[in-house]
């Protein structure tokens, strides 16, 4: 330990022993500071970690007895009080996703030792159904979901409502650093859970090299005709593709975002009436079609979700489309300059879907405290930062940077931050809309695919959306 | 020796008993597959009967909506496309299946050392599961480095997208093939081996050759092992699912789903389709049942002429 370290802990140390900071802030910042779980669990351990320690109280006061494990504030349960197993079920978002569990894990254990955790990984293609029936049979007890969902989960209820520990005093301050739970207290009344990930689905990894080759710089799409004639420029038939697309697992949001930027969207504002059949809506279909028809975009099939990534990297694309989770997966290094930016304008606007990843707690688990206590210490600070780090995706919290987001991650994701944040427009709040979006991906694929004409796809959405939600 | 002449009573309660002891040991035989026949089949499907009248799904909840979910069917986006897929998706793997498994099977038959080899070597895809399969064949139709494209390219013609959009279904056909003809080759040796001897001997007498012989002794023998291929490599053909869902998972768009992937969408993939999907499948199944019927009428009504 060097000595800078070891000043800064015995700070640390000495205020947590004064009683001037709970727990869970000493261990939070140890770990902040970069020492691992291990060394974490032993500091507090000598610092006498299994006696009732005072912690502060909502009213800024201090307790001899810790909040009861109820109490939905930041403070904590003594390590006695929490014990059992926890169950997750979460999205693989790199090829280490376990492994970053089990690293936010041991700072958990190293103030709860009795508590221990499975980690269990869904596929994406199928985790809708994974989790319904996961959370149906009482399977798991934290599960990772997607914003997606969200309407049906609230629907459902079968996930628990957290809004009374969410909206407790206590953990206002803690509250007020989460980015985005405006868009979760949006759904409805109940709250279901915390975010943990804010993620652009589909994003554009530019090889600037061939863009600059191309006669072009980092405004190439700025406006459609520019960006068509840059992809264009850099299409070189039998060896690059100009821009890659259909790629994305589904089609997730794809086309979704052309739709947004045309002026349309599944349904109208008020939720009474698709909103889907626009001639921007056909125009910005039929741009994305035309880039099949003319070579630009490799045919549907050439490349999946699994091997587009090193397709890019070999020069294949110069252009494709994914989400950001692809910047795990890239090969290192990448051998030509690489960025991430939003999509180019639709007729009306310019936009780049997103949606949030957000833990929630099975309504059927028996110890709800401690599932609380675990969603908010995989929702803290350096556990989100940690996390978002090693999943190439943006943390949903603003204190993220302080606590080492953008150690491990590509520096592509925060140069594009801003940029993303500018264009970003998320899901529209009904029931079914996974549904819709599901469908309509693979409808307006058929387009692409020549089957059919970007009006009659344009429609065919339209009655989708009419079918699904029950208009 | 005297004979012993038991009265008629105690003669009928002697046979009633032994009646009695062999009806029970018949049924002690049939009673687990009559249970395994009610747990997995029977409540399935009265249970999918429930379902289709219900609007809902596994985790939201359900209501009685009467037969809506069977009226709305024709107008479902997507539906006829998947009815189109399937039927085409049949079409060429089941004749492919049959002739291809057929024609292995002859030969087979006529190996006389190292027959347990190839029968092996055949039967082999078979016992790949579909999953593994399907993953084996993302590797062969890879557009850069599948071995497909490469035995293209090696001639000097252009690499192909073996999943795009129009070739995506043929390919998954192709799969399909290369699973199953092992499967019907060894039934089809198996038939050929035991077909009598003296019948070629005495065609052979009277001056048939080959094709003579296979179109007038050996496909009329086959009749009925062939008759229950067809039927059942139909049925299968129809049901395909795993390899649509690995493979492809029913894209490039919907140009690859079938109507069991499309059911196994709703079910899983919604949260409120249930009634949609057990509607499906139980139309899918009567339409099986009415196809199977018409299968077995056109080709039985030929056995006049063996």
């Amino acid at each position: 330990m060097n000595a800078d370290l070891d000043r800064k802990t015995t700070q640390l140390a000495d205020q947590y022993l004064a009683g001037r900071m709970s727990r869970r802030t000493f261990v939070t910042r140890l770990l902040a500071l970069g020492l691992a779980p291990s060394a974490v669990g032993a500091i507090v351990a000598a610092c006498g970690s299994s006696t009732p320690t005072p912690a502060p109280t909502a009213n800024g006061g201090t307790s001899s007895n810790p909040p009861p494990s109820t109490a939905a504030g930041s403070e904590m349960p003594t390590a006695m009080d929490l014990k059992g197993n926890v169950r997750f079920l979460v999205g693989p978002w790199s090829d280490q996703e376990v492994e970053h569990h089990q690293h936010i894990a041991q700072g958990f254990q190293a103030i709860y030792p009795n508590v221990t955790f499975d980690f269990r990984l869904y596929q994406w293609d199928t985790a809708a159904q994974e989790i319904n029936t996961s959370v149906q049979s009482g399977a798991h007890d934290v599960y990772m979901t997607t914003e997606s969902s969200y309407p049906d989960y609230e629907a459902s209820g079968v996930f628990t409502d957290l809004t009374s520990r969410i909206n407790d005093p206590s953990f206002a301050s803690e509250l007020s650093k989460y980015l985005y739970m405006d868009r979760i207290k949006a759904y409805g009344d109940k709250i279901l859970g915390l975010p943990i990930s804010w993620h652009v689905e589909d994003a554009m990894f530019v090889n600037m090299d061939m863009v600059k080759a191309a006669g072009y710089d980092e405004h190439f799409a700025d406006d459609w005709d520019t960006f068509l004639a840059c992809v264009t420029k850099m299409t070189k038939p039998g060896q690059t593709y100009g821009f890659g697309i259909g790629i994305q697992l589904g089609g997730y949001g794809e086309w979704y975002q052309r739709l947004r930027a045309a002026g349309g969207s599944y349904l109208t504002p008020d939720l009474s009436a698709p909103n889907v059949n626009l001639p921007e809506v056909v125009q910005a279909t039929q741009q994305f079609a035309d880039l099949f028809k003319q070579g630009i975009a490799p045919p549907l099939g050439t490349y999946t979700y699994d091997n587009a990534p090193a397709a890019f990297a070999a020069g294949k694309m110069a252009i494709y489309s994914s989400d950001l989770a692809a910047t795990t997966v890239l090969p290192d290094p990448v051998p030509f300059t690489w960025a991430l930016v939003p999509y180019p304008p639709g007729p009306v606007s310019r936009v780049n879907f997103n949606d949030l990843s957000i833990y929630m707690v099975n309504a059927k688990s028996a110890d709800q405290d401690l599932m609380w206590e675990v969603v908010k210490w995989w929702c803290n600070g350096p556990s989100d930062a940690y996390w978002a780090d090693n999943s190439g995706t943006y943390p949903a919290r603003t204190d993220a940077t302080d606590n080492g987001y953008g150690t491990n991650a590509a520096p592509q994701l925060s140069a594009s931050f801003a940029d993303f944040q500018k264009y970003a427009v998320g899901l529209e709040d009904f029931p079914a809309w996974a549904d819709v979006e599901t469908l309509a991906e693979a409808e307006i694929q058929n387009c692409y695919a020549g089957k059919e004409s970007a009006q009659d796809a344009v429609s065919n959405v339209e009655k989708i959306v009419t079918q699904e939600v029950g208009l | 020796m005297s004979r012993m002449r038991l009265a008629a009573a105690e003669h009928r309660r002697l046979r009633l008993r032994a009646r009695l002891r062999r009806e029970l040991i018949g049924w002690a035989f049939l009673g687990p597959m009559f249970f395994f026949f009610v747990v997995f089949l029977l409540i399935p499907v009265l249970g999918t009967g429930w379902w289709s009248t219900q609007f809902g799904g596994l985790t939201t909840g359900t209501h009685y909506v009467g037969l809506d979910n069977f009226t709305r069917l024709p107008d479902v986006v997507g539906a006829t496309v998947a009815v189109q897929n399937t039927l085409l998706f049949a079409l060429m793997s089941v004749p492919l299946i049959l002739i291809g498994s057929l024609l292995i099977g002859l030969l087979l038959a006529r190996i006389s050392r190292g027959g347990a080899t190839y029968r092996f070597l055949v039967y082999f895809p078979v016992l790949v599961p579909p999953v593994v399969a399907a993953l084996i064949w993302l590797f062969l139709t890879n557009v850069d480095f599948g071995l497909f494209n490469e035995v293209l390219r090696a001639f000097g013609a252009e690499p192909v997208t073996w999943l795009g959009a129009s070739t995506a279904l043929p390919v998954l056909a192709a799969l399909d093939v290369w699973r199953n003809v092992g499967y019907w080759a060894i039934f089809f040796v198996a038939a050929i081996i035991g077909l009598p001897e003296e019948l070629y001997q005495a065609a052979s007498l009277d001056g048939a050759e080959g094709f003579a012989k296979l179109r007038y002794i050996t496909i009329p023998l086959l009749r009925r092992i062939l008759l229950f291929a067809i039927v059942v490599a139909t049925i299968w053909g129809l049901q395909v699912f795993d390899t649509a869902l690995v493979l492809t998972n029913g894209g490039p768009g919907t140009s690859t789903t079938t109507i069991v992937l499309r059911v196994w969408q709703y079910v899983f993939g919604s949260n409120n389709k249930v009634g949609y999907a057990a509607a499906i499948s139980l139309v899918f199944l009567v339409a099986i049942l009415i196809l199977t019927v018409i299968q077995l009428y056109a080709l039985r009504s030929r056995r006049g002429e063996d």
